[in-house]
């Protein structure tokens, strides 16, 4: 296809290293809102991305939260899909080889109820070829601590991290939630624990009501808000995490265009992910990557290296 | 069959308010677009702006060919932000369209009596399924229905009021048999359509009989109350809030008897909008 043709025969250097993972551009899909793969194969190259982020899975399939489970607010939506998946064992039967025909870095995002799933999850995904990475969900509570969210508190998180760590041999990015005080504590602490990368960040709790019924517009009450009401927030705290690790920061959170993509570089960010974007225009993350391309053009920008981290304070 | 889904941009031929809170609304599209069937429908959006966010899926009212391309019409009602946004829209304005999207109205041949029941907004994507019957097409295949002569049609719709009764004219044109409800009995039938279904039910043909509904999830509910004691076959459109369209986001779930287990959450947007009535499940 000549998206691919144009974005490879480029005489820029796009590829950057994720704590591992190889990625010929800075472009990738976010958990749960591209499925996986398949849903979005009839819109792009696939192969042009620069990884994909599969929707997150659990040990066993999750039937999620009843309906409704999305409402639109100002310029962004709130969401509790309640983790709704096909668990790790139907992903790597059913969904992983036709993810294993495009050449392109697949990224198993994962989550649990308690620290022991996380690490039995990366257990059984050893068994899987045609895995680049793991992306460990540390936003979901820890029902074994009353529901506590692993990545709100520094002990639990790098417990998770550890023991993911323990067992697999794949690069592991922690996805950092931003309903926490300082998210560059809980970042520094999962690096500790051997975190190869974070990305940041997941969705932020908020609510929305029905003033006609009094009742909330999600069933689920709380849902995360996405899209681009949450992309200063997302800037300053990925900002924040890339001065505080050295880990290499993967930027999220209402990047709609080029130039937000750019300022998450900019901030600190080696690459991003798109996220509500993709359900706005099937097509977002390829017309991101080729602005991007546009921009060091104009700018006469060879390597995405020299915009990474470069913001002048 | 299938089929492309279009990633387009249209623009807008005409955007009339024929009611309060209901317009038509059409759309020439910038590439041409074969396949278009009753029961699917579009995700629409205007085009640069991000607030609204999200496109809003619009069931498909009616698809013509053009000279300067394909024309699709919606019979739309204004409900929210999404659909204020687009209400303002003008001849000549631009919409991002991704379409045409999920499953279609599908023929049973066996049966001659077609029952449409539409409650509201939902007489939309009948009108275009009932004028599809007439031209004797069968979306399934899109060849010409087998002895379509022998088929009868009646055309149920309920609306709140007889001011909301939107394109009547269109569904009597195509429809000799038009019954109607309103709730304070401006027009035909004091009550709801599910009221006026029940009372004429008794006098159909079980063996013969099929329906066609979409409307509101109270109405959808009550009519499967009514034919669960009934061997009628029923194919609903449901509705939910959509964020893709195109079963990534899970956004647009329900209920559904799924073998594996029981039931499971299906997608009205990838799954439907159209189910078999007995799928659905209620609690």
């Amino acid at each position: 296809m000549n998206d691919r043709m144009c974005i490879m025969k480029s005489d820029f250097d796009l590829s950057v290293d994720i704590g591992g993972v190889k990625i010929k551009n800075p472009i990738i899909t976010a958990s749960g809102t591209f499925g996986y793969g398949e849903e979005y194969a009839p819109f792009l190259d696939l192969n042009a991305l620069g990884a994909i982020v599969v929707k997150g899975l659990s040990l066993e399939p999750r039937m999620g939260n009843p309906p409704p489970r999305i409402i639109e607010t100002a310029s962004g939506m709130l969401n509790a899909i309640g983790l709704q998946n096909v668990g790790v064992h139907a992903f790597i039967e059913d969904k992983l080889p036709f993810l294993r025909t495009f050449d392109v870095p697949v990224i198993a995002n994962i989550l649990g109820d308690n620290a022991e799933d996380y690490q039995r999850i990366a257990e059984l995904l050893n068994d899987a070829t045609g895995l680049h990475g793991l992306e460990v969900n540390i936003s979901c509570p820890n029902v074994s601590k009353g529901g506590i969210a692993f990545g709100s508190h520094p002990e639990m998180a790098m417990d998770v991290v550890k023991r993911v760590k323990s067992v697999t041999a794949l690069p592991v990015i922690v996805k950092l939630t931003p309903n926490v005080t300082d998210v560059a504590l809980i970042a520094e602490a999962v690096e500790a624990a051997g975190a190869n990368a974070v990305s940041l960040i997941n969705t932020i709790t908020g609510m929305s009501i029905d003033i006609e019924k009094r009742v909330p517009h999600l069933k689920n009450i709380i849902g995360g808000l996405s899209g681009p009401a949450i992309k200063p927030v997302a800037l300053r705290m990925v900002w924040q995490v890339a001065n505080r690790v050295s880990i290499p920061v993967i930027g999220i959170g209402g990047i709609m265009d080029a130039n937000d993509a750019l300022e998450f570089l900019i901030a600190g960010a080696t690459a991003v992910q798109i996220g509500t974007a993709n359900f706005i225009n099937p097509q977002a993350s390829i017309h991101i990557l080729k602005g991007i391309i546009a921009f060091m053009d104009r700018q006469q920008i060879r390597s995405v290296h020299d915009l990474i981290g470069t913001l002048q304070c | 069959m299938t089929m492309t889904i279009h990633l387009d941009s249209g623009k807008i031929i005409e955007n009339e308010q024929i009611a309060e809170d209901y317009l038509v609304m059409s759309v020439l599209l910038s590439t041409r677009l074969d396949s278009a069937l009753p029961g699917q429908f579009m995700m629409i959006r205007k085009q640069g702006v991000q607030d609204p966010l999200l496109r809003r899926p619009l069931g498909l009212y009616g698809v013509f060919q053009t000279e300067a391309g394909t024309v699709l019409e919606f019979l739309y009602r204004v409900v929210g932000k999404g659909t204020t946004a687009l209400s303002r829209l003008v001849a000549g304005d631009t919409v991002d369209i991704l379409g045409p999207l999920g499953k279609h109205f599908d023929i049973m041949p066996e049966r001659s009596h077609i029952i449409l029941l539409a409650g509201g907004i939902g007489a939309a994507p009948l009108s275009y399924f009932l004028e599809y019957l007439v031209k004797h097409l069968d979306p399934s295949r899109e060849r010409p229905i087998e002895k379509p002569e022998t088929r009868k049609m009646t055309f149920y719709y309920g609306a709140e009021t007889s001011s909301t009764l939107v394109g009547l004219e269109k569904i009597k044109h195509f429809c000799s048999d038009v019954r109607i409800a309103t709730d304070d009995g401006s027009a035909g039938f004091k009550g709801t359509i599910t009221d006026l279904l029940r009372r004429d039910l008794p006098r159909f043909d079980q063996n013969k009989t099929c329906i066609y509904s979409c409307g509101p999830t109270p109405m959808i509910r009550t009519l499967a109350q009514l034919l669960q004691p009934t061997s009628i076959p029923c194919r609903v459109s449901m509705e939910e809030r959509m964020a893709c369209g195109i079963g990534a986001c899970l956004g647009c779930s329900i209920k559904v008897r799924d073998p594996s287990s029981e039931w499971a959450y299906h997608q009205v947007c990838s799954d439907g909008p159209v189910f078999d009535l007995r799928d659905l499940l209620w609690k």
